[in-house]
Order: C-alpha cells, then structure tokens, then sequence
C-alpha cells in the first residue's frame, strides 16, 4: 500500500479509529491490532512475502531468547552466525543472486571460458533490506548484552512489522522501539498534531517535488543523448530533489502516522541538502542507514582509530558495501565509491567531525553547501543511470554538450507549468528548511495556516496522474 | 474538523474558479463549442486527432462559401465525439451539417473506453449528459467532482486549475487549434510502412448509431468521412451514401507526419479534396 494513495487514505483513518477507540484500554489488544493492520499494509503489495517477515520475526525471536540463556561464547557465536545466515541468506538470495550469477559469468568469460548459469526470475520482496537490518540489529545488540531480548512474541513481531516504516524504515532499534511497543500509550494531541504536521510536508516532498521532477528525470535519463548539456545539469539536480523529496518525504509521513498512534521514530533526514562537507551531509541522510553502518559495521572494524592505511580501508567498506545495501548494480557501488572518495580527504585531515553544532549559514558556508550538493548530484548520476558507462556519458554530454538550449522545458506550456511547479516547489521547501537548520530544528514545523497552505499546494500542485512507487521500495 | 472543513471550502472553491472561467473561455474545445454556438453555422467536423489536423474548416470555407468550425479533440473516440454534438446542440447550436471524421478502427469498437482527454468536459460536469457520460464510462474521478469538483481539478490540475486561472486573464487563448478550431502537424515526419493494409469494418458502432439518431432528431445531415491513411485502404462492408471515404486520397508517404496522421501540405490537399465532395453533395 502506497502512502499516497486512496487505499492508504481510507486504511489509516479505520487503524487510527480501532486503535485509539476500540483497543485502547488494552495493551496487548492494542499491538495485535497493530502487528494485523500492518500485515494487511504489506499484504495489500504481495501477501506471498508475508511469509519471510514471518520467518525473519520468529528467527530473531527465537535465537534471541536463545541468547539469554547461552552461557558459552561458542554457541553465542553460533547463534549469531544463525541469525546473519538466515537474514542477510535470505536478502542475498532475492536482491543479489542474480547480480553474482552476472558478475560470475562475466568473470569466466574473460578467460574465455563462457559459462551457462541460468539467473532466476526472482521478485524483490519490498522492503526486505529495511526489514532484515532492523531484526539483525536486534540480535546483535542482544549478543552484545545492550539489551535485553524480548519475552513478548507480540510485541516483537510488532516491532519488526510496524507498517508505518515497515517497506523504507526509518531503520529502527529495538532498544528505541520495542519499549515504546511495551508502554502503554497515552493519546497526545499535540504530538498528534505534530505528527499530523509531518504527514502534510511528506507528502508535499512527494506528490509536488519529487512526482514532478521525476516527470523530466525519467525522461532525461532514459535517453540522456537526446538532451543539451544544460537540460543534463537540471536533470541531475531535479533527480537530486526527486530522491530527496521521495525518500525523506516518505521518513516523514512513516513518522507522522507513527505520532499519530502514539509512537516515536528515529529522525532520518535533517537537512542533508545544507551540508558543509560530505561528512555533514552523511550526518543528515538517510541517519538510520548509516549509524546502522556505522554501530554495526564500522566500528566493530576498528573504526576510525587505527592506523592510517586500516582507517582508509574501513571508510572504502563501509562506503562500498552502503552502495551495494541499495542495490545489486555497479552503479550504486561506484555511487558509494565517490562518497568514499569524497569522505577520505576529510578523514585523513580530521575535519569528518567539524559542523556538529554549527547552525549559521555564512556567505562562505553557503558556497560549501553549493559544493557539497554539486558533489552528490554528481554521485547522483550514477545511482540513477542503468549502468556506469551511460552514467560516464551522462556526465561527459553535460560536460562538453549545449549550454544555451533549454527547449526541452520551455519548449510545451505544459512542460514549462511543470518544470516551474518543480523549481519554485524545490524553492519553498529550501526556505522552510533553511529557516528550521538556523533554529536548530530536527524537523520543519507548521503553523495551522501553513498545513492548509500545504495541502491545497498538494492538491493543485501534486503530479497524481503518474503516481510513481516511492524510489526506496525498490532497494 | 474546523481545519478540514476550511481546506474542503477553500479547496473546492478554488477548483470551482478554475472551472468556471475554463467554461467562460474558448481554451478547451468544449468551451470553445459553447462560445461558437452562439454563431451562425453551416457545417461542424467532429472527430479525433485526425479530424482535428485533417480537414481545415478555412479552407473549405473559402472552396464552398460555407462557414463551419472544427469541434475535433485529440485523444478522443467515438463516444466523445457523441457528447460533442450533444454538447453543442444542448447549448444552443444550430447547424445544417455534421462531418464524423472516423477511423475503421473506432468503427470497429463495441466497447466504452475511456478517453485521455475526457477532462475537458468537466467544467460543464453539471450538465447531465457530461455527468451521465462520466458515469458511464466509469470514470469515478471525474464523476465524483459533480459536487467536489477538487477531486478532478485536483487530479488534472496541470490540465485544468492553471489553464482556468490563465483563461481568467485570456479568455481568448486555445490551447493548440486556431480561431475555427484547426491544427496543423508541420511538414515533416512520414512513414517507413512498406506493405498496404485492407481494413474492413461496419457501421454498427453505438455512438455512431447515437451521433446518426441525434442528427436525425434535429434534421442534421451527417457526413461519414474517412481521412486519407498511408499506406491503407479502408472498406465498408454496407453501401453508405454519405460516406466520404479518402482512405486512399494520398499515397506519397511526403503529406503525412505519421501513417496516421497528415502533415501540413497533406491536410491541404485533403481540405481541397473534401470540400469539393462535400460541395457537390450540397448541391445534390
């Protein structure tokens, strides 16, 4: 089920009137409504899948029960290595098995050896990257004794389906969730309100910004020889603003229909289009993939505190295998490979961890906070092309191509109403953000005149014609 | 509630706007019929694109002396071709002759399929044969704005809010067709088809039947006509008297922009040729 469609639209007011009228003096009464209402929101895409989030919620269940009573390290470990081989076995066989069977071929038939693997027709369960980073971090912090594992299957299974952000997080901890899960929940209005609040500016990302540019985007970069070098450029930016206004937008509903039942989610996004540097930037998207990274991945790698040369190598994995979590395609691996390259200079010369506090925005800050987005929409290339060498000509047309012809916007009234639908939508949602960064908000507030503003722009400024799935179901 | 009831006002408040300074203008071709209602016709051509790009009502006018307009709209069938002529006459329009510019293969069609441009319609969603079409073709957006009309201002709000607000200041503007509602591909295009096509079809479509008892009812005479296709040849299985057929009136893939579609050049020969048939059935 899409947030932004009529299904959503009549399923959330039917939860949120059980939930908070029906179920609420009872706990338990109250979470199996929950665990049902979001097995239906996935069921509603594919109900065969539900059957993986099943065995994913009962592994980690199990095995972290199974924790609490192992004394030996060995059989912790063993228990452990079941919960990585049952999760990340099942996100390699869906998302990456034909990708390897690919990259083997293509291997052998470079010492002239073809070889005849067939690759299967396989679906990519939504959602499923979310999913299992979620449960595997609930093992590992049980194996870490950072928490303790949970005795209520309900409420565990909650935890791991919670339709809100089952299918594109935010990537939740159970140390943050599962006692909100526990608690019994009080209706709060103005955190409702608060949540409400979220909803409309998520959905103004998605519906105005990122379904409008992804009108020209999907155009530009499905035939970018077609295009000038400056009708290039703007692809890249509008595709820039598609994939945060998609992403983030979704955070924020997926957050706001979460307040709205009472619970409180990680922030995912703050601002990551006012970085300074690409160590900001990873500071401000996408925040629970990439502590997931940085807790599960590169601290136990030694972090940033060993010799220079393993610091360089722990930055390249986290960064390789962050690009590879997207996709089984070279273009995300080479998408995190220029994050990597990028993040290394200010490793090495310590300044990964300046702008933690900093809220200004100085002339000279505003010329980083251009380079910085320069930088990533040229990443961006990459992660939006097919494949690496349309993404190299991509670059290379904008580069050497027209700067003058921007006919492709301007050339239809109703393209040049779209493309200025897009820009100045990109524009006021900047002035919000800007405005919220300077106050050293977590997220943009407003005020009862601005979410009526914001939902008749959603209404007479949303491409709902093409509605497209949100770009992060698909990893 | 308050916070909804206000959006829900102001929301459709401001769609309603759109739709009726859309109503007042000529933008759309459905505006454009009310306005050209009012003026004394002798002739209109209904159709689809190929209507709408084949036969130049200023042309004909000049060959014949007749004064007609072009009510055709791309992306469009024969059902809405029906809720055209219904449309017109419903607001006061007076005419001696009706050109149903057709293809074989929206003869051939039993079904009720839904239109892409059957939007334009929906700032006269109050009348109910729009209301009545919008139900029948199931079109439960479009439908359900005859009382929240943000749902299709909404929905099309590329389409309809920004043209009503343009229409408020231009009233005048069309949008792509000229004062007697023709449009023109330009003189470029063509088409590789190598071999002919034969098509045969029947006059047993039910909006045609509909168009042809509406013409009757107001002592309309109707006009079949069949542009000029490349490379195919077009047959009626019955003898039909008022059939003009220009399947194959053009052979050199040069006149068309596509093998359905003639270019500028082509849609002069074909306006030519059409108005000298049409002239000589007048006279009849």
């Amino acid at each position: 089920m899409l947030f932004n469609s009529l299904d959503f639209a009549v399923f959330l007011p039917i939860v949120f009137g059980l939930y908070w009228f029906v179920t609420r003096q009872n706990l338990k009464l109250q979470n199996a409504l929950l665990l049902i209402s979001s097995y239906v929101f996935y069921a509603w895409w594919d109900p065969r899948f539900l059957a993986l989030i099943v065995l994913s919620t009962l592994t980690d269940y199990i095995i972290g029960k199974q924790l609490n009573h192992a004394t030996s390290s060995a059989y912790r470990k063993r228990l452990l290595a079941l919960s990585l081989v049952v999760n990340l076995g099942m996100l390699g066989f869906f998302k990456y098995y034909n990708f390897f069977i690919a990259s083997f071929q293509d291997a052998f038939s470079l010492f002239g050896q073809p070889l005849e693997i067939r690759g299967l027709s396989i679906v990519l369960p939504v959602g499923i990257s979310f999913y299992t980073f979620q449960t595997l971090s609930y093992t590992i912090d049980v194996y870490r004794k950072r928490i303790t594992p949970s005795k209520d299957l309900l409420a565990f299974a909650t935890y791991v389906a919670f339709f809100p952000q089952l299918v594109a997080g935010p990537i939740e901890r159970a140390s943050h969730f599962l006692p909100q899960v526990l608690r019994k929940r009080k209706f709060n209005y103005k955190w409702a309100v608060s949540g409400v609040s979220l909803i409309i500016w998520g959905l103004f990302k998605k519906v105005v910004i990122a379904d409008n540019c992804a009108f020209f985007v999907n155009q530009i970069f499905g035939d970018p020889a077609a295009f000038s070098g400056l009708e290039l450029f703007l692809g890249a930016v509008l595709f820039a603003f598609q994939i945060y206004g998609d992403f983030s937008g979704y955070s924020d509903i997926a957050i706001g229909v979460s307040r709205l039942l009472g619970f409180d989610l990680m922030t995912n996004f703050r601002f990551p289009y006012l970085s300074k540097n690409i160590a900001d930037f990873w500071r401000r998207w996408h925040i629970s993939l990439s502590t997931w990274f940085r807790d599960y991945l590169y601290i136990p790698l030694g972090g940033s505190r060993l010799k220079t040369l393993l610091n360089v190598r722990n930055v390249l994995i986290v960064f390789l295998v962050s690009g590879f979590w997207h996709g089984a395609n070279y273009t995300f691996i080479v998408w995190g490979a220029i994050h990597a390259l990028l993040f290394l200079p200010l490793l090495l010369r310590g300044k990964n961890r300046l702008h933690l506090r900093e809220q200004s925005i100085k002339p000279i800050e505003v010329l980083k906070m251009i380079l910085t987005f320069a930088l990533v929409t040229v990443a961006w290339i990459y992660f939006r092309s097919d494949n690496v060498a349309t993404a190299n000509q991509y670059l290379l047309e904008m580069i050497s191509g027209s700067w003058v012809d921007l006919s492709f916007f301007t050339g239809r009234f109703k393209y040049l109403l779209l493309f200025l639908i897009a820009m100045s939508s990109i524009i006021i949602m900047l002035a919000h953000e800007i405005k919220a960064y300077k106050l050293a908000q977590r997220e943009v507030r407003l005020s009862a005149f601005l979410k009526l503003f914001y939902c008749l722009l959603i209404v007479f400024m949303g491409a709902f014609k093409n509605p497209l799935e949100f770009i992060y179901f698909q990893f | 509630m308050l916070f909804l009831g206000v959006f829900l006002i102001l929301a459709n408040g401001l769609s309603w706007m759109s739709l009726y300074y859309l109503r007042k203008s000529e933008f759309y071709k459905p505006s454009f019929a009310l306005q050209k209602s009012g003026e004394q016709l002798d002739y209109i051509v209904l159709g689809s694109s190929t209507g709408l790009t084949t036969l130049n009502t200023q042309t004909i006018d000049s060959i014949t002396g007749l004064q007609g307009v072009n009510l055709s709209m791309d992306d469009t069938s024969m059902p809405i071709h029906a809720l055209m002529l219904e449309h017109f006459l419903a607001q006061g329009g007076k005419v001696s002759s009706c050109v149903l510019v057709f293809d074989a293969g929206q003869m051939n069609q039993q079904t009720l399929q839904q239109s892409g441009n059957a939007y334009r319609f929906l700032p006269f969603i109050q009348e109910d044969y729009v209301a009545d079409y919008y139900r029948a073709s199931d079109n439960t957006l479009l439908s359900r704005s005859e009382w929240l009309p943000m749902i299709g201002v909404g929905y099309y709000n590329a389409e309809l809010f920004y043209p009503g607000l343009f229409s408020a200041i231009k009233p005048q503007r069309h949008n792509r067709f000229d004062a007697r509602g023709n449009y023109s591909y330009p003189n470029s295009g063509g088409s590789n088809k190598e071999d002919t096509d034969l098509m045969t079809f029947r006059f047993d479509n039910p909006w045609y039947k509909k168009i042809k008892a509406v013409c009757a009812a107001n002592n309309i005479e109707l006009i079949l006509y069949h542009p000029p296709k490349f490379k195919s040849e077009v047959k009626s299985d019955t003898a039909v008297s008022n059939f003009i057929n220009h399947s194959q009136l053009l052979q050199d893939t040069t006149f068309f922009y596509d093998e359905l579609h003639v270019n500028s050049e082509g849609r002069q020969l074909t306006s030519v040729a059409f108005a000298n048939e049409f002239s000589k059935r007048i006279k009849k």
